[in-house]
């Protein structure tokens, strides 16, 4: 029974248990990972959506109201108030469409069936960091 | 209705061949699990892992190292996954398994396997995550997810530590007496 008993806890664990514990709180810890962007802070100029169709990049104005019309009218993607959004797709489950408005640096809208990657492309600003 | 009593078996390794022996066993584990049905794709117990936690604490340096790397190798082998994107990953997982192994070798005898297994799995998973994040999507944000991989990671790794520790105390012994700090020389067979 002290075998077993052995064999669930030593003390040289504690050291593995902390090293456990600081890998897992290390990325909050890193700075670049804790970027918070806030769209009204954005660097407008550098910020741009970039449309990634058929193997095709294209990118456009993040600032403008516009609607983007591809595969002969059938996907349209609309850029309206700083937001992007799939607002109408061929595609059979729609997931493209009920993914809404994206609208911060990093984020990104896939339609698998079409071939489609709509993404926020940019240089976030800090809002705070934490050391 | 009574039950009746298990035989632990001893098994005595008297050369090398212990290496083949556990790397297809892990194989074999790992291939079994690969083909049961999955919650989510990617998060697995590692059954593979259980052999090679018998004897973390039993063989040398060299020896473990290339169980662990035989391990994912033979499981591509069977699973036809060796040079595919999951057979890579495997062997990266293998490398993380191999660095938890050097950072914990020269004081292994004062750890549990709990701890042990938890670590490995934390790093095998780790290593998987980086080179997943870098090399093959390019956006380090995945690594955002670090957390509740960790998390994962301490669940599957006390579960196999379980499971190892149930089959040590009941079913086999392993007996690797002659291998410790002598050089035997493995013998052609005729």
């Amino acid at each position: 029974m002290k075998k077993i008993a052995k064999s669930f806890f030593r003390k040289g664990d504690l050291i593995i248990y902390f090293l456990v514990i600081l890998i897992t709180i290390l990325p909050f810890l890193l700075p670049e990972l804790t970027i918070k962007s806030n769209p009204d802070n954005l660097d407008l100029n550098k910020t741009y959506v970039e449309i990634d169709y058929n193997g095709n990049k294209y990118s456009y104005s993040l600032s403008e109201n516009q609607t983007i019309t591809l595969k002969n009218g059938l996907i349209i993607v609309e850029i309206k108030d700083k937001k992007v959004r799939v607002k109408q797709s061929d595609c059979p489950d729609k997931i493209c469409v009920k993914r809404g408005w994206i609208e911060k640096p990093g984020q990104f809208i896939i339609c698998m069936p079409n071939k489609l990657i709509v993404k926020i492309v940019g240089n976030e600003q800090y809002d705070s960091i934490t050391y | 209705m009574t039950q009746l009593p298990i035989e632990k078996k001893t098994l005595f390794f008297p050369d090398r061949r212990y290496i083949l022996f556990f790397s297809t066993l892990a194989a074999v584990f790992s291939f079994i699990e690969s083909i049961l049905p999955k919650p989510f794709l990617f998060i697995k117990i590692g059954l593979g892992y259980i052999p090679i936690l018998l004897i973390i604490d039993k063989v040398d340096y060299l020896p473990f190292i290339s169980i662990v790397l035989l391990k994912s190798i033979i499981t591509g082998i069977f699973a036809g996954t060796l040079f595919s994107f999951t057979g890579l990953l495997s062997i990266v997982g293998s490398l993380g398994c191999i660095v938890a192994y050097s950072l914990i070798y020269f004081f292994i005898k004062k750890l549990s396997r709990v701890s042990i297994s938890i670590l490995l799995a934390i790093f095998t998973n780790i290593f998987q995550l980086i080179f997943y994040s870098y090399f093959i999507i390019k956006d380090y944000n995945l690594l955002k997810i670090l957390p509740l991989v960790n998390l994962i990671s301490i669940i599957t790794g006390f579960i196999t530590s379980l499971i190892s520790i149930q089959i040590e105390e009941k079913y086999i012994e392993l007996d690797f007496e002659n291998l410790k700090n002598k050089k035997i020389k493995i013998k052609k067979l005729k």
